[in-house]
């Protein structure tokens, strides 16, 4: 009989083998962005186009910067505190 | 919750030292935690703020880039040397803060009171700048209706003045706080948080300075 755990991680890998070849089959309709963005923008040397995956890419990379910022600040006020208490 | 629980835990035999398992501990004093309540709580208003200001620098991006003329014709341009001035104050505040800040470590309860008072007249320094510079570009017809230029001009700058002058008001807390001779957790945390969410006000300024008025 096999385990339960490795029976969870079987269906998750399963789970998510599954969903990169959804993800990797609709790589084309991905690309093409949101059906309202492809319409109003046009061309990619438009000025509006080029505004708009700009404003897009900057509000799109904030919360990663955020995210990482905060955890690298953690990670490091932890390590500290260990290294504090263990020189102690 | 008593009559619910084993005598046995809660009283341990005589001569048995209590386990650390369940508890009690070995009667060294608790360890501070790495990062304080406070902290994890104004990290999170920030970053908070931050996804509100990128939202309103997203729209700017768009409105700024698709404009034909930047300021439209017929609008005033943007006071530099006032503001560059303007800048400078508010530099000097973080400066007054960070003063602040090294004098709580000290316990220098004197010192903290005048730093964090002169951190909020510089603050307030930098509001009335701004507010008698909006008076002159109103009487030139920059308002927030006339130009898509005024709208965001007004909105960016002016959410950043509201964040400003919240922050004015914090510090004057914490300066009130702060008269004693007596230092406590909780005034030194008050002063923390209001350090922190300082330096986050003069950064965003330092991110809208160059894309509003150098740009």
């Amino acid at each position: 009989m096999i385990p339960r755990g490795v029976r969870g991680a079987a269906r998750a890998a399963a789970a998510a083998a599954v969903a990169a070849c959804l993800a990797a089959g609709a790589g084309p309709a991905l690309a093409q962005g949101c059906a309202m963005c492809g319409t109003a923008v046009g061309e990619a040397a438009d000025p509006l186009a080029r505004s708009i995956s700009a404003s897009v890419l900057f509000m799109v990379s904030m919360p990663f910067v955020l995210f990482v910022s905060v955890a690298g600040w953690l990670v490091a006020r932890h390590r500290s505190a260990r290294k504090e208490e263990s020189s102690r | 919750m008593d009559a619910a629980m084993p005598r046995q835990a809660a009283r341990p035999r005589e001569g048995s030292s209590p386990s650390p398992r369940f508890g009690g501990g070995s009667g060294a004093p608790p360890r501070p935690p790495a990062v304080t309540n406070a902290r994890v709580a104004i990290v999170m208003l920030i970053a908070a703020e931050t996804m509100f200001f990128t939202g309103l620098l997203g729209a700017y991006v768009v409105l700024r880039g698709t404009a034909v003329a930047w300021p439209p014709p017929g609008q005033p341009r943007l006071p530099l040397a006032v503001t560059w001035a303007n800048t400078a104050v508010l530099a000097l505040s973080c400066w007054t803060m960070t003063r602040a800040w090294r004098a709580l470590h000290r316990k220098d309860a004197r010192l903290l009171v005048v730093s964090l008072t002169q951190t909020a007249v510089l603050g307030s320094a930098f509001l009335a700048v701004q507010g008698t510079e909006w008076v002159r570009l109103i009487g030139h017809g920059l308002t927030l209706t006339a130009s898509l230029y005024g709208a965001t001009f007004y909105t960016l700058i002016g959410v950043h003045g509201l964040h400003v002058a919240a922050a004015v008001a914090w510090l004057v807390a914490a300066a009130a706080l702060s008269r004693g001779s007596r230092f406590t957790l909780r005034r030194a945390a008050s002063v923390d948080v209001c350090a922190i969410y300082w330096y986050f006000v003069c950064g965003l300024w330092a991110v809208l300075f160059p894309l509003v008025y150098l740009s």
